[in-house]
């Protein structure tokens, strides 16, 4: 039951997405080629469609037996705190990355998400943080000869 | 440009050391419970794109055998398979490892990964030549055709979710189709971004949606098991003997060939090919009730299927240009990044590459076996490594790696969104192989669709007057029911066994 709740809800919002996309999206950010067989838009109106009709058929396809005994779907926020943690980080990793450059940044960010992962022994923590982003620095910066632009302390 | 000048090419230090380092690092991917060959290919292919395409190659091949063998560490020491392919290796590897034999496990699993991959690599330089000669004959309709046909493997990937694989393949399309359109050149869906005016680095779609995405499903064990080291088996000094080995030649011999024709067909998988392979060879067996205590019977079978399966998916891929699997869709990725495009051409404008594909696989299993008879020891204390460790670390690669394949921090903004897309469908339960197949071949598909419409003036009528591509639209369509079937069938026995 759980899960025929879950496929009505990301069905729902796949089909939604995709009416949007249809109706909105593609007429506003594709332009349209006067006086052609099959245009720009042709293809992601066909995989709008896969995806729309797709959606459509598991919000279908759940319906029978939605009403059972079971275990009920919710979307619980603390179940993916975790992970939104870590999404919002990374993302401010990247941009880390640009203000302070790739040395500090992942100085930083390395260790605090090995902390944020379980690794709790500080001193192991930090050897580990030092000499991996040192290994990568020197393959991918020194070896491979990939510029990352430098931060506002130069390098 | 003959084959002797290129095996030259293949004494030099730089390629020889390449073939070592991709093996080490397949072997350790391939180990590592969690990272798939195909997450160890997308972590390796960065750090390719500024090779020589020939180095470049040596990493990419070696890695993919070694990634294939690395899998059985694991399985045969912790009982956890490091990839999905090894998930038979473990039901007699690790009641071997159990009993102390540990180190004869190990070295069967080695020494048949390396027997199952060159029966691959003979069977893949028979076929693939003749497959490119019919292939060459191929325009738009029979191209689209071909597309198609590649398309219906998302059925076979599915497994009993065909549904929700057709849907992730619709999203991969959707994400194909960001950028410049491939016939008039105009934006498409860039919401006036230049970044993503040249389209969605693959690099980000084959990051993001592997390596993150699993990432983000292991943040779930935080506080669990990710600061806890596996549990392993030291094993005895007793290793497997010439006689025991030269004693599982028909099995070597049929496993090897079940896992190339497996390996050929689009979608079917290295996981299918070793359980197909032990269940043939069990049956073949004269004590089938010892299957599952551990013999190296079991270990033999599966070991050499999965590792044949890496040139059997080769065939499909370098003559018609469509991947057989997951991997070989990243390597489709990796050659055209380094100016080579798989396809029928290939063989006719660039034999030289489709030569050092050839030559770098069986060079990988030279250093496959060399590799792993001094290294089991010391790879299997690689599988100690903690998860709350080694995620981070991951991570870290997973964005220099984004950042490095176009020098632009927009990728990696796209990686880790996708990353995030990637976990919520893996919670939902969709397939993700579909997604990142529909995105490789969506380009070529909409080009060679859009193509023949327009020869066609408007109409779908030209296809009844091109035989070859009628002809595989009527298999794609008889395949795609066909899987349909199985996997109804599959799972109408999945939920009669829960019912029971």
């Amino acid at each position: 039951m759980k899960e025929k709740q879950g496929n009505l809800v990301f069905g729902s919002i796949l089909l939604i997405l995709s009416i949007i996309m249809f109706f909105i999206i593609i007429p506003k950010y594709i332009s349209l080629k006067a006086g052609v067989i099959v245009g720009p838009e042709f293809f992601p109106k066909v995989a709008t469609i896969v995806v729309g009709l797709g959606g459509l058929l598991l919000v279908i396809s759940s319906i029978p037996g939605l009403k059972g005994a079971g275990e009920k779907f919710e979307f619980n926020i603390k179940e993916h705190s975790g992970q939104i943690i870590f999404f919002v980080s990374a993302l401010l990793y990247v941009s880390a990355i640009k203000l302070l450059g790739f040395i500090i940044a992942s100085l930083i960010y390395l260790f605090l998400t090995l902390w944020f992962f379980g690794a709790r022994k500080i001193s192991r923590n930090i050897i580990i943080t030092i000499a991996y982003i040192a290994v990568v620095y020197l393959v991918f910066v020194k070896g491979l000869r990939i510029s990352f632009p430098p931060g506002i302390l130069g390098f | 440009m003959n084959i002797g000048s290129i095996l030259l090419e293949f004494t030099n230090v730089s390629v020889l050391i390449a073939i070592i380092l991709g093996t080490v690092a397949g072997i350790i991917g391939g180990a590592l419970p969690g990272i798939s060959p195909s997450m160890t290919i997308t972590l390796i292919l960065p750090v390719t794109l500024y090779m020589e395409p020939i180095i470049a190659i040596a990493v990419l091949m070696s890695a993919y055998q070694g990634s294939m063998f690395g899998g059985s560490i694991s399985a045969i020491l912790i009982n956890a398979p490091g990839t999905a392919s090894a998930a038979a290796t473990l039901l007699d590897g690790y009641p071997m490892a159990s009993r102390g034999e540990s180190k004869k496990a190990l070295q069967t699993a080695l020494y048949s990964s390396c027997v199952g991959g060159l029966i691959g690599t003979v069977i893949l330089l028979f076929s693939a030549k003749m497959l490119a000669k019919v292939a060459l004959k191929f325009g738009p309709p029979e191209y689209f055709g071909l597309m198609l046909l590649s398309f219906t493997l998302i059925a076979g990937i599915s497994g009993t979710s065909m549904l929700k694989g057709t849907i992730s393949g619709g999203i991969g399309l959707i994400i194909a189709s960001i950028g410049m359109d491939p016939i008039y050149g105009s934006r498409r869906l860039s919401f006036g971004s230049l970044n993503l005016s040249s389209g969605i680095a693959s690099l980000s779609v084959f990051i993001g949606i592997f390596a993150l995405s699993e990432i983000f499903m292991q943040i779930s064990d935080r506080g669990k098991g990710l600061d806890k080291v596996p549990e392993i088996y030291e094993g005895s000094e007793s290793g497997l003997t010439l006689k025991e080995f030269l004693g599982q030649k028909w099995n070597l011999l049929t496993s090897g060939i079940i896992g190339s024709l497996v390996g050929i067909l689009p979608g079917v998988g290295a996981s299918t090919a070793s359980f197909m392979a032990y269940a043939e060879t069990r049956r073949r067996s004269k004590y089938p009730e010892k299957f599952g205590e551990g013999i190296i019977d079991g270990i033999v079978a599966a070991e050499a299927a999965n590792n044949a399966v890496c040139s059997g998916a080769l065939v499909p891929m370098l003559t018609l240009g469509i991947p057989g699997d997951t991997v070989t869709a990243i390597l489709v990725g990796a050659l055209i990044t380094h100016g080579i495009s798989p396809g029928p051409m290939l063989f006719v404008e660039n034999i030289g590459a489709v030569y050092r594909v050839y030559i770098a696989l069986f060079f990988g299993l030279v250093a496959l076996s060399i590799i792993g008879s001094f290294g089991v020891p010391i790879f299997s204390k690689i599988i100690k490594i903690k998860k709350s460790i080694l995620l981070p670390c991951v991570f870290v690669i997973c964005i220099v790696g984004t950042y490095a394949s176009r020098t632009n921090y927009f990728d990696c903004y796209v990686m880790i969104i996708l990353g995030m897309l990637g976990y919520i469908l893996r919670k939902q339960k969709f397939p993700l192989s579909p997604l990142v197949i529909a995105y490789i071949i969506g380009g070529s598909l909409e080009a060679n669709l859009r193509r023949t419409i327009i020869m066609g003036e408007g109409g779908l009528g030209i296809f009844a007057t091109k035989p070859l591509a009628l002809f595989l639209i009527v298999v794609s369509i008889v395949m795609t029911v066909i899987m349909v079937r199985n996997n109804m069938k599959l799972k109408a026995k999945q939920e009669q066994a829960t019912s029971n």
